[in-house]
Formats: structure tokens, C-alpha cells, sequence
């Protein structure tokens, strides 16, 4: 199997428009929310199609809702098959979670319960996405507050059961993991150890809060040190192909960004760096 | 689908809509076991989520007022409870914004605080901005192009550029200790942008602008509709001083 050199961004925020498009020179890659091209303004669009003349997209979305109970949404789906059509995204993500019943849209992720009856429902819409959509699809593992009660599965044997099911990729946010297996107190390397091989094509990274009771994925802060070290790792067991970091606040801070993005970058050429030393100096059997 | 799923899905979002619009709580017997007050954290979360949609419809307020404030709950409480949240994302129903506050009654809309005031606000800088961006400003005179927010605060013009002093009596997040703050809107012909300069009380001057934003939204029909809630002045303005020179 080769080893992917992942290609690192961050996520296309309007706010910080003219701050990524004068340090493009820092990211191989951006990533795009399909929310937001849809909602943005003819001109935003154009900007858009411009940006991915010059560096590869991903595409991601918070509005599909793979967990919901019905359906999926086909007018949905035919808007990222036109964003994926106007920016040539060379891939597109979904989280593992609901945000709408009939007639109501939360755009919250909410977390499904994860039972047998919840993971054939995301098992079904995912394989309905993967159907209708040309590129390759991954599903995020999300952060949330609350446990349903009659939960089954733990986290990672839920999004492995609809991802090897679905036929889905993983895209892991070790933000999310890390705050998750804080506030519901689990070893994230062990949930690490224990996703599907080579099924993580994509990873978010960000920054979150501390709070007296919760940790909060509130995306405005530089990334931990334990978030980083998670990354580290996963890059030793995984071979993912793109690394997002997701800003939404505290953009006046965006340097921090560049620096993270750099830090990556070191982080992912010190790895490969010691993956062919340890080719180099693997004894022959 | 599995039936209980959806009864389960349906039950979690009905009690936290019921949650943010203060509307009474029925018994939920799916979510009797559950976490209410993690439950009612991720309900705040949603609500989060939608104040940062009205900065498609109040760029400028949203940006220098806490988003908790009482006009940006009282919106969403009421989109909450009367509209529902449905379909596409509110971040594109904000694009329809005008539709929805046609729908609430005089009543509602008068109790709204500030709006007025906001409303005006965002229309004067949409106006010159849009005017700006068509150039029939270019040759204006400072009678033509101005602009009277409220009786004690305006819009100004001054050749090529536009400024905009107005001062709050009280701030809009009453959780905050109250502080005069200021705004100065300029725009220069070069940038072809307005940018908002936030300066202090106490450093309230031309030449010490604390930092600037870019600002940048057409003539659209919400605006158009914000013109016509204030030409039909069913807006009450309740908070006169609130702005003033």
C-alpha cells in the first residue's frame, strides 16, 4: 500500500475571505461547506470557482442529515452534485448525526441513538448519497452533549458498523474525539486503534473550550497540544488523504491558522520521515 | 424506517423548539430517561447557531452586538414558535427574512426591542453602500446623500467619504456592565469597501480607530422590505436616545 503525504487546508469561511486569499501559498487544499456556496450570492460563487482554479476542493455539508428517520433529502443531494460539478471537489462529507425531522431544521448535529434501528436508517440514506454522488463520501464522527439512553454500540463501533456497511469513508475530527472522550470519559486511542484499517481518507482538526463542566467544540481556538498528539497518532495507524482545519471564530487570530496548518505540515513530514527510516531499517526476513 | 426512531427524532427536537420559544412542555415519555439539562445546553447550541444566520440580514449589528441580546432572542423566540425552522437552513430562509417578519403582527413587531433603530441602521449603510457600488455617489452632494438614522444620530457624507457616528445609551446585552461605545463608518473611494471603525468611549475620535472590518451586501429584497416597515412606521420607537450625536 503507498503512503498518502495528506494534503493540508483549512475550511472556507466568508469572514476570512481576502486573509486565505493572500496566504493560499499556505494551504494545498481548502475545504468548502456546500451551505455555504448555496447561500452565497452569485459574486461568492464566482469566488468559489475561482479559488478551485488554483487549489484542489474537498466539499463538506451540515444539512444532509443521514440520520433522520426518512428519506434523504434529493434536492440536497442534487445541489452537492452542482458543487461538486462547479468546483471539481475531489471529495465530499456528511456527519453521522441528524438535524431535522419533518418540518423542522435545527441545523444542530444532533446525535443518533446508536442502536441497530438508528445505524440501518444511516446505513440506507448513505448508501442513497453514495449512489447519487460521483465522488468518494465520508462520514464524520460529530461531538455531543448527550448519550441516549438506550445506546448499544459504543461511538466507534457505531460509525464502523455504518461505514463498513454503507460502504462509507471515515472523515475522523479529532477535536471532536478528544472533547467527546472528555466529557464522556472513554481513551481516544483506543478508539484510534479500533476504527476500520485504512478507512480514514480525511481528518478535522480544531480548537475548542474548557468549561467548569464540558469541553465545548466551539472552533475558534489554536489547536491543543492533545489534539495534535491525536493527530500524531492517527497518522501512524491511518492513512488519510486530507487534513481540514475548521475555523469559525476569533478570526482576527487567523495567523493562528497559518501556524497550525504549518505545524501539520511538520507533523506529517517528520512521519513520513521516520515511516522510510523504519522501511530503511526494517530487517530483511 | 423504524417508526420509534422517528417518534424518538420528532420528541428530541419538539422539546428543544419548546425549549427556545418558551412554549409549555408536553411530556415527552421517549426522553424520560434523558439528560434534560445537557438536552437544553445543545437547545442554546441551536439557537447559536441561528443568531450567527441573521448576520445575513444584520451584518453590522450582529458584529458589534452581543448575539445574546434581547433582538436577536426575541427574533429567533419568535421564528421558533411561529415559523419552525424547516427545509433548507435558516442561513437560506435568512435570505427570506422578509417573509417571516411579515407575518408577525403589529403587537409582535413593536415589542421587538431596537429594531427600528437597527433596521434603519442596516438600511443606511445598505443604501450607501449599494449607491456607492452604482456610483451615484461620486458626484453627490452632503445635502443629497443625507441620511437621519434617529432625530439625535446620521449619516453624513463628506465628499468621498461617508461617516457615521452614533453612540448607545445603554448596551443591547444587558448581561454586560453598561458603556458607551461608538461607531465610525467610512468609506474611502479607494477601497471601494466601507469599513466600520469601533472606537472606544473615552478614545472617541477620528484619528484612533481601533480596528476595521469589510463589509459587503447588496441592495436586496430584504432591505427593500426593511424600508417599508419603516415607511409604514408600524415600528414603535421605544428607546428614542438610544442613538445620539
Amino acid at each position: 500500500m503507498s503512503i498518502n503525504i495528506p494534503s493540508v487546508g483549512c475550511g472556507f469561511r466568508g469572514k476570512v475571505k481576502q486573509a486565505i486569499l493572500n496566504n493560499l501559498e499556505s494551504f494545498d487544499i481548502l475545504e468548502v461547506m456546500v451551505d455555504h456556496y448555496l447561500a452565497g450570492s452569485d459574486n461568492s460563487r464566482e469566488i468559489f470557482q475561482k479559488i478551485s482554479q488554483q487549489l484542489p476542493i474537498v466539499l463538506h455539508s451540515v444539512a444532509l442529515s443521514v440520520g433522520t428517520a426518512a428519506q434523504i433529502d434529493t434536492e440536497y443531494i442534487n445541489i452537492v452534485n452542482r458543487t461538486i460539478k462547479d468546483l471539481n471537489a475531489l471529495v465530499y462529507s456528511e456527519h453521522l448525526s441528524f438535524t431535522k425531522v419533518d418540518g423542522i431544521d435545527t441545523r444542530l448535529l444532533l446525535p443518533l441513538p446508536r442502536t441497530s434501528a438508528a445505524a440501518e436508517v444511516a446505513i440506507k440514506n448513505v448508501k442513497s448519497v453514495k449512489e447519487n454522488i460521483e465522488v468518494p463520501f465520508c462520514l464524520e464522527n460529530i461531538s455531543y452533549y448527550f448519550t441516549h439512553p438506550e445506546s448499544q454500540y459504543s461511538e466507534v463501533e457505531f460509525l464502523n458498523l455504518v461505514c463498513q456497511e454503507s460502504g462509507a469513508d471515515i472523515l475522523l475530527d479529532i477535536e471532536n474525539l478528544r472533547i467527546n472522550s472528555i466529557n464522556h470519559h472513554y481513551d481516544p486511542y483506543k478508539y484510534i486503534d479500533q476504527l476500520l484499517p485504512n478507512r480514514v481518507q480525511y481528518i478535522h482538526v480544531a480548537g475548542g473550550i474548557t468549561t467548569a463542566e464540558l469541553e465545548l467544540d466551539t472552533h475558534d481556538q489554536k489547536l491543543s497540544q492533545t489534539v495534535f498528539d491525536l493527530l500524531k497518532y492517527t497518522l501512524k495507524k491511518q492513512n488519510p488523504k486530507y487534513i481540514i482545519l475548521e475555523r469559525d471564530g476569533r478570526f482576527n487570530d487567523f495567523l493562528e491558522v497559518i501556524d497550525d496548518c504549518h505545524l501539520i505540515h511538520e507533523i506529517i513530514r517528520r512521519g513520513h520521515h521516520e515511516q522510510k527510516l523504519e522501511r530503511i531499517t526494517k530487517p530483511i526476513n | 424506517m423504524s417508526k420509534n426512531l422517528k417518534e424518538l427524532q420528532n420528541q428530541l427536537i419538539k422539546y428543544m423548539v419548546a425549549t427556545v420559544s418558551g412554549e409549555d412542555k408536553q411530556e415527552y415519555d421517549k426522553l424520560i430517561n434523558y439528560n434534560k439539562k445537557r438536552l437544553n445546553l445543545m437547545a442554546s447550541m441551536m439557537v447559536g447557531n441561528h443568531v450567527w444566520s441573521l448576520e445575513k440580514i444584520l451584518p453590522t449589528t450582529i458584529k458589534y452586538i452581543h448575539p445574546q441580546n434581547d433582538l436577536f432572542q426575541y427574533i429567533l423566540k419568535h421564528y421558533f414558535a411561529y415559523r419552525k425552522p424547516s427545509g433548507d437552513t435558516f442561513l437560506l430562509e435568512a435570505r427570506n427574512f422578509y417573509e417571516f417578519i411579515m407575518q408577525w403582527n403589529d403587537t409582535i413587531l413593536k415589542q421587538a426591542p431596537y429594531l427600528k433603530d437597527i433596521l434603519s441602521f442596516e438600511l443606511a449603510l445598505a443604501n450607501v453602500k449599494y449607491a456607492y457600488e452604482n456610483h451615484t455617489i461620486r458626484y453627490a452632494t452632503r445635502e443629497t446623500l443625507y441620511y437621519s438614522l434617529t432625530p439625535l444620530s446620521q449619516l453624513v457624507i463628506l465628499n468621498y467619504d461617508i461617516r457615521c457616528f452614533f453612540k448607545k445609551k445603554r448596551v443591547f446585552n444587558l448581561t454586560l456592565k453598561p458603556k458607551k461605545q461608538s461607531l465610525l463608518i467610512t468609506c474611502d473611494q479607494l477601497s471601494h469597501q466601507i469599513r466600520i471603525f469601533e472606537v472606544s468611549d473615552s478614545n472617541f475620535s477620528l484619528l484612533k480607530m481601533a480596528q476595521h472590518h469589510f463589509l459587503s451586501y447588496p441592495m436586496n429584497k430584504n432591505n427593500k422590505f426593511i424600508q417599508y416597515l419603516i415607511e409604514r412606521k408600524i415600528l414603535e420607537n421605544r428607546y428614542e436616545n438610544l442613538f445620539y450625536w
